[in-house]
């Protein structure tokens, strides 16, 4: 379990994060999210011991990771793919890493053959693709096979089947009891992974909670309605105390966006719209829920953080 | 009680240091120069018909690449200590093992044998090379040489001395060029600039001119220091270099 105690750091007398307290339980990934300058970063350095905070604690199983008596079992880490020299070959330079944390010589060959480095592990990183760096620090992270994970933007520089091999790798190794702390700005990619979210902003801790009530409590509950009689439904909703307002673009570029007429119809359940378009004849062409997303979330309450 | 070994950790920062083209390019420069050099001004001494000099020490005489040979180890020093922070490979070796102290001494104890053996070859062949120029000259080292074994081992303690300040001072400033810049200074710049004001102050403060009493094998003329306050002076820099690099060390990173 991963735990940040009012977390204070400053650099140069501007705080880059202040007060920051959140959890990150065994067994389950939990996002970091926030803009850029947010303080994802920090924490991460601050959680792993390479930089001290001015205020507050931060726990990795109860207690600083510096402590940690097998550090390379307990804690696996990807902040930056490019902490690689780039003369020093994938092998060698896993093989000094598993030097310094007491590991055994096979996993080397094992996690370079698990990220689909194998063969080019005697090429130097610095002829790498960033692809090939990012799996390479993915290696690092998981060459101790360790029960902690601190991830920062893991998914970089992968490519689609680089991010759906991750993110299987991340749910077997949440689903065996790891606790995973996964940074990054791709919301719609956390959301398909983390069970928590914790929301950073300018410094402070914004929000934090499991996914699926943070969803449901902030994300606008609506529906797309396309009708043949526009002005008959949007009378029959606003008499009927539903919100409506023109839908827009559903991305799917064949032009059913606003300009087709679609409206999106909130402050209604799904029961009461089917009832007033049956019962007044409004045969619907398009009858959508609105897909929930972290990224609505997030605009939601960054937007009520600058009201 | 930690699965992690003092020596996995010395050996991890020798696979560091090894696996690095530039490290092993430069411990190799540092040897040829070194031989080259006291290879070439032995020979021009062995064509000269007095080619024993009664002013120069026959040691220091034999291994005159010394004076390229430092500076090249000074850098190799430095070398070993800013290109872990200049490819961030420092932070991943505190996540594997975070205790400073513990790996501060492994980086150490690697520099210390890396440099150790790159100045023990660049002595043990500018002998050789420079002994088979003037073999049969008067400038020839035999086993009647006063101090000659320890004049030996002041030189490649001089070496060691010079890398391990470089290494220093790469951990202190962490980056390469102004660790190359500040070796270069506390080398050739620093002495120039004492001498100017004082030739005494110089052999007694100097590095270099301390570091060099190690590998003299004649008595110290008046205005330079002794053996033993030479020895102790250029520990006293060498060790303020390393202080400087441990305490940046334990800096946020």
């Amino acid at each position: 379990m991963i735990e940040a105690v009012n977390l204070t750091k400053a650099y140069r007398g501007t705080r880059a994060i202040d007060g920051v307290g959140f959890t990150a339980p065994a067994g389950r990934i939990t996002g970091l999210v926030g803009p850029n300058g947010a303080g994802k970063s920090t924490v991460m350095r601050l959680l792993l011991g390479l930089e001290r905070p001015d205020d507050g604690r931060a726990l990795i199983n109860g207690r600083p990771f510096t402590e940690s008596a097998n550090p390379a079992r307990e804690v696996g880490a990807l902040l930056d793919a490019a902490w690689a020299h780039p003369g020093r070959s994938a092998q060698s330079h896993l093989r000094m890493l598993a030097l310094a944390g007491g590991l055994p010589r096979r996993r080397v060959d094992e996690v370079l053959e698990l990220v689909e480095l194998q063969a080019v592990r005697r090429g130097r990183a610095g002829t790498y693709s960033l692809g090939m760096l990012q799996r390479l620090g993915i290696a690092t992270a998981l060459l101790g096979e360790p029960r902690v994970l601190i991830l920062d933007e893991p998914t970089n520089g992968l490519d689609p089947t680089g991010i759906r091999w991750l993110r299987d790798v991340l749910r077997g190794l949440r689903d065996d009891g790891v606790t995973v702390l996964i940074s990054s700005h791709l919301l719609s990619e956390l959301q398909q992974i983390a069970d928590r979210v914790v929301l950073l902003d300018r410094g402070r801790l914004l929000v934090e909670d499991d996914l699926g009530p943070l969803l449901a409590r902030h994300a606008v509950q609506g529906f797309r309605v396309l009708v043949r009689r526009r002005p008959r439904l949007l009378a029959l909703l606003r008499g009927a105390g539903a919100e409506v307002t023109d839908a827009p673009d559903n991305g799917s570029g064949d032009g059913s966006g606003s300009g087709s007429g679609a409206v999106l119809v909130t402050g209604i359940g799904i029961e009461r719209l089917s009832d007033l378009l049956a019962e007044n004849d409004l045969r619907p062409h398009e009858l959508t829920p609105i897909a929930l997303s972290l990224d609505d979330v997030y605009a939601t309450l960054l937007g009520l953080r600058d009201e | 009680m930690s699965d992690i070994s003092p020596p996995a950790v010395w050996r991890s920062e020798m696979v560091k240091l090894t696996s690095l083209r530039s490290t092993t390019t430069l411990a190799c420069a540092t040897n040829a120069a070194s031989v080259l050099v006291s290879g070439l001004v032995s020979r021009a001494h062995s064509s000269r018909p007095n080619a024993s000099d009664s002013s120069t020490d026959p040691v220091v005489g034999s291994l005159s690449g010394i004076v390229l040979a430092e500076l090249l180890i000074a850098i190799l020093g430095a070398l070993a200590a800013t290109s872990d922070y200049s490819s961030n490979t420092v932070r991943l070796s505190l996540i594997a093992s975070p205790r400073r102290t513990r790996l501060l001494t492994a980086k150490l104890g690697a520099c210390a044998t890396l440099i150790g053996a790159v100045a023990l070859a660049a002595v043990a062949g500018s002998i050789l090379v420079s002994q088979w120029f003037l073999h049969g000259t008067d400038a020839a080292l035999t086993t009647s040489t006063p101090h000659l074994p320890r004049a030996l081992l002041g030189a490649v303690t001089y070496l060691l001395g010079w890398g391990l300040a470089g290494f220093g001072t790469g951990l202190a400033v962490r980056r390469t060029a102004p660790a190359v810049g500040i070796v270069v200074i506390l080398l050739w710049i620093l002495p120039a600039v004492l001498s100017a004001y004082d030739l005494t102050l110089a052999n007694y403060v100097a590095p270099s001119a301390t570091g060099q009493e190690l590998l003299t094998t004649t008595a110290p003329t008046p205005g330079e220091p002794s053996l033993l306050v030479a020895a102790l002076s250029f520990t006293c820099f060498v060790a303020l270099c390393l202080a400087a690099g441990r305490q940046s060390f334990q800096r946020d990173t």
